[in-house]
């Protein structure tokens, strides 16, 4: 998966492209980890992204429990494929998704 | 061919060491062949340039000595000639000087008789004379006649010309010679000078016979009427005489003859004393080319003839004595008897005469013609040692060079070896680590590259050794791990129920289920237990992520939603369950960790089934009454862990005798094929409903459904756990 990061003063997107699978989950979880000190406004774009697997949805969650303090979050373009497991899981009820 | 004769040396594939050794070899033969040819060469130059200069030598230096005597000698010759004529002339000039007085003397007395008395001179005849003594012999024709008195007057007054005469005899008495007067009357007044004798010789023919006026010398010089000089002829004392004569006169004219004799002897003493060499001749020319005086008796040059060299046949003489004749001095080559002499001339102005002293060419010559063939001797005395001192030296250099052929053949040999041991001793070695022993270290101590290349190998023997112990270790402590893993993951499936027909003596229901783990422990994991008599909980659920971290999240999962479960008093109340259950999952989660679950309890004797979905992938229902499976509606609850204090709603529906509920995790609708295409819930739902299901056992269904999956995965790697139940309803065991 390719992790497209893109900061603008305390504005921070993530495009993401791919597959967030287990392995690539580990990627993101790092950016989240440690990019986000300054960031109070974090957005993902999933327009590239094809799949996410549970462990990417960890992730999102780490993202979204950290900017709950900090700022605000908000995930663009999602496809079907991806909202559907967002929609299963849950997610998609504590997620900022915006169409 | 040279590039085939190289390539053969050099490029020819061998082993280092035939290689270095021929290089070796090689280079060092090209240098001596180049050391070789050169000496030669140089030895071969030296010998040319010797022969053809030697040659040269013994020429030019023959030469250059021929030059320098023929110099010197003609210059000796011409010294002598000049020393010789000057003291030849002094002596011919007194006695024409003296003659010249004496007649003089004579005629003074002769026209002064007045002054003069009558002067008795002793008579040969009467008594004996001593040289030097003046004395009056009468001649024959006198003494026949008889004196008159008038000529006995004349006798006694010119009788004193004895004055003129005595004190001039004295000069001439080394020489033999004769002063005398010769009157016309037949008398001589004479003084004789006889070295070595008591008394003048005087043969009694002279005494008889002897008439002055017939002698050639009083002829001579009463015909030319002047000073002259007489050839030689033989005087009356048997020696060959030399006589300046002058002629005198009284008031009648012609009286006399004046003479001076000398012995050509006497002169000819100077003339022997100017002689050089055995070949020498020296001569005395007049005014006329005649030859006055000779050391030669005989041949061209003799003065015995009065030989006229001017008319001389020999040419070479001739033109020297042209010359001669006039005045000149220096020197020229003559042939005489076919022999060259070298002619030294000069004049005796004073007489208009010449002298000229000659020596054999051949003569002076021999000691060059010698010295020559010495010098030609000794250069080739020298030229032969010479060469046979090139002979030597090039036997000499014949054997050195073999010999440093030999001496470099083995040199070449074990300088090789000595260069290719070290390479011999690294391929051994090299050869049994290779063969596995790492502890064998090379030990070379060439100091060279060599060496260098042995202390690499060493560092590497040493490394490979580090990395195969590292590597032994790492490869253990991976076993280890993935036996560890092993363990875990079969003290994880050992957790899961694995024992089936599971409760058996419940014939309501019949349930079976499979987890086929991806490669490491997964997250996944299902669970059923009879919660009390009739009611059975199933659940299947989902952690996020995967390896150890998620399996013991999974087993906190399974125990919390256990313990939570089968403290359940009411089916109604499983979503408190669930609420319950995701609290204490929340609690300390730092990690963020969740997980999905499908919870359900039946409820055996109605097959009511209660059960809350908490974000998991909606289960397949199989209504036997339409024969054909179809995705449960649930809700979309949240995930477990991910919040707390979050509520969760419960759902519920009634199963039909034969009705079966499918059970899954995503592992099987997100199962890859080769193309990386997701399986999908649209192929699930169609493989189920193609598996004819309403004849099947649970655990035949899901034999089916595995089968299809692994035909659709193919090789493509398992990337999930897969885990799958399905539960039977048999209806209420009391219908």
């Amino acid at each position: 998966m390719e992790i497209k990061k893109e900061l603008q003063g305390s504005k921070f997107n993530i495009s993401l492209v791919g597959r967030l699978d287990a392995i690539s989950a580990g990627d993101l979880d790092k950016v989240i980890q440690n990019e986000l000190n300054d960031v109070d406004e974090l957005t993902f774009d999933f327009s590239g992204l094809d799949f996410v697997a549970s462990a990417g949805l960890r992730v999102l969650l780490v993202a979204q429990k950290r900017m709950n303090k900090q700022g605000t979050m908000k995930i663009t373009n999602v496809n079907e494929d991806v909202m559907d497991v967002l929609e299963m899981t849950g997610f998609s009820n504590f997620l900022d998704i915006v169409d | 061919m040279l590039k085939k004769l190289h390539a053969k040396w050099f490029l020819q594939k061998g082993s280092i060491r035939s290689r270095i050794f021929r290089l070796l070899l090689l280079t060092s033969m090209t240098i001596f062949v180049i050391m070789g040819a050169l000496m030669a060469y140089s030895l071969y130059a030296v010998n040319d340039d010797f022969m053809s200069q030697s040659d040269q030598l013994s020429d030019t230096s023959a030469n250059y000595m021929e030059k320098v005597t023929s110099k010197e000698i003609t210059e000796r010759l011409t010294d002598v000639a000049q020393t010789r004529a000057k003291s030849i002339e002094t002596e011919l000039w007194e006695i024409t000087n003296n003659t010249s007085y004496l007649a003089s003397g004579v005629e003074n007395i002769l026209s002064h008789p007045e002054y003069y008395g009558d002067r008795q001179l002793p008579d040969p005849r009467f008594q004996p004379i001593v040289p030097g003594e003046v004395y009056l012999h009468q001649g024959a024709r006198l003494q026949a006649a008889g004196e008159t008195p008038a000529i006995r007057r004349e006798i006694g007054l010119i009788s004193n010309v004895a004055a003129y005469i005595e004190p001039m005899a004295r000069q001439y008495r080394h020489y033999e010679s004769s002063l005398f007067v010769g009157s016309k009357h037949g008398y001589i007044i004479a003084a004789d000078n006889v070295p070595g004798k008591d008394f003048v010789p005087m043969t009694e023919e002279f005494l008889q016979t002897y008439e002055p006026t017939e002698r050639g010398w009083y002829k001579n010089t009463q015909d030319r009427g002047k000073i002259t000089f007489n050839d030689i002829y033989v005087g009356a004392d048997g020696y060959p005489s030399f006589t300046c004569s002058a002629p005198y006169n009284d008031e009648n004219g012609f009286a006399g003859v004046v003479a001076i004799a000398c012995s050509v002897k006497s002169i000819s003493d100077i003339m022997e004393s100017s002689l050089m060499g055995d070949t020498g001749i020296s001569f005395v020319m007049n005014n006329r080319g005649n030859i006055m005086l000779s050391t030669s008796h005989d041949g061209a040059l003799s003065d015995v003839k009065g030989t006229n060299l001017r008319k001389s046949d020999n040419i070479s003489l001739s033109s020297a004595a042209v010359k001669m004749l006039a005045g000149e001095k220096g020197w020229q080559l003559v042939e005489l008897d076919g022999e060259e002499y070298f002619l030294a001339y000069a004049p005796m102005s004073k007489i208009n005469w010449s002298f000229g002293t000659l020596i054999a060419k051949y003569e002076v010559m021999t000691p060059i013609v010698i010295a020559r063939e010495n010098i030609v001797a000794q250069v080739n005395d020298f030229r032969k040692m010479m060469k046979g001192h090139i002979v030597n030296v090039v036997l000499v250099a014949i054997i050195s060079v073999w010999s440093a052929l030999v001496l470099l053949f083995n040199l070449s040999s074990w300088l090789t070896n000595r260069f290719v041991e070290p390479i011999k001793k690294l391929t051994s070695g090299v050869q049994e680590i290779a063969d596995g022993n790492l502890e064998k270290k090379i030990s070379l101590r060439t100091g060279d590259e060599l060496e260098k290349l042995a202390k690499a190998f060493n560092n590497m023997t040493d490394e490979l050794q580090n990395y195969m112990d590292h590597l032994t270790k790492a490869t253990m402590e991976k076993e280890h791990i993935a036996t560890e893993l092993a363990v875990a993951t079969d003290i994880q499936e050992s957790m899961l129920p694995h024992t089936f027909p599971f409760a058996p003596e419940h014939t309501e229901f019949d349930i079976y289920a499979t987890m086929q783990a991806a490669k490491e422990v997964g997250g996944d994991f299902y669970d059923f237990y009879m919660v009390d008599d009739e009611h059975l909980l199933v659940t299947i659920a989902d952690v996020s992520g995967k390896g150890i971290p998620a399996a013991l999240f999974m087993v906190v999962a399974r125990t919390l939603l256990k313990n939570s479960g089968m403290a359940i008093d009411n089916v109604d109340e499983l979503a408190e369950v669930v609420e319950r259950t995701n609290d204490q999952l929340c609690q300390n989660n730092d990690a963020m960790m969740f997980v999905t679950a499908f919870v359900g309890i039946l409820h055996l004797p109605t097959g009511q089934f209660n059960y809350v979905n908490a974000g998991h992938n909606p289960p397949l229902l199989y209504r036997a009454s339409e024969n054909s499976f179809e995705y449960l509606k649930v809700e979309r609850n949240f995930v477990m862990g991910g919040m707390d204090g979050i509520s969760y709603k419960e759902q519920k529906l009634t199963l039909q005798k034969n009705d079966r509920l499918l059970l899954y995790t995503d592992g099987v609708t997100e199962a890859l094929n080769e193309a990386k295409e997701l399986f999908g819930e649209k192929r699930l739902l169609d493989a189920l409903n193609n598996a004819k299901a309403g004849e099947k056992t649970t655990q035949e269904l899901l034999q089916d459904l595995k089968n299809v999956l692994n035909d659709y995965v193919g090789q493509a790697q398992q990337s999930d756990d897969m885990t799958m139940l399905a539960l039977l309803y048999n209806g209420s065991a009391d219908k």
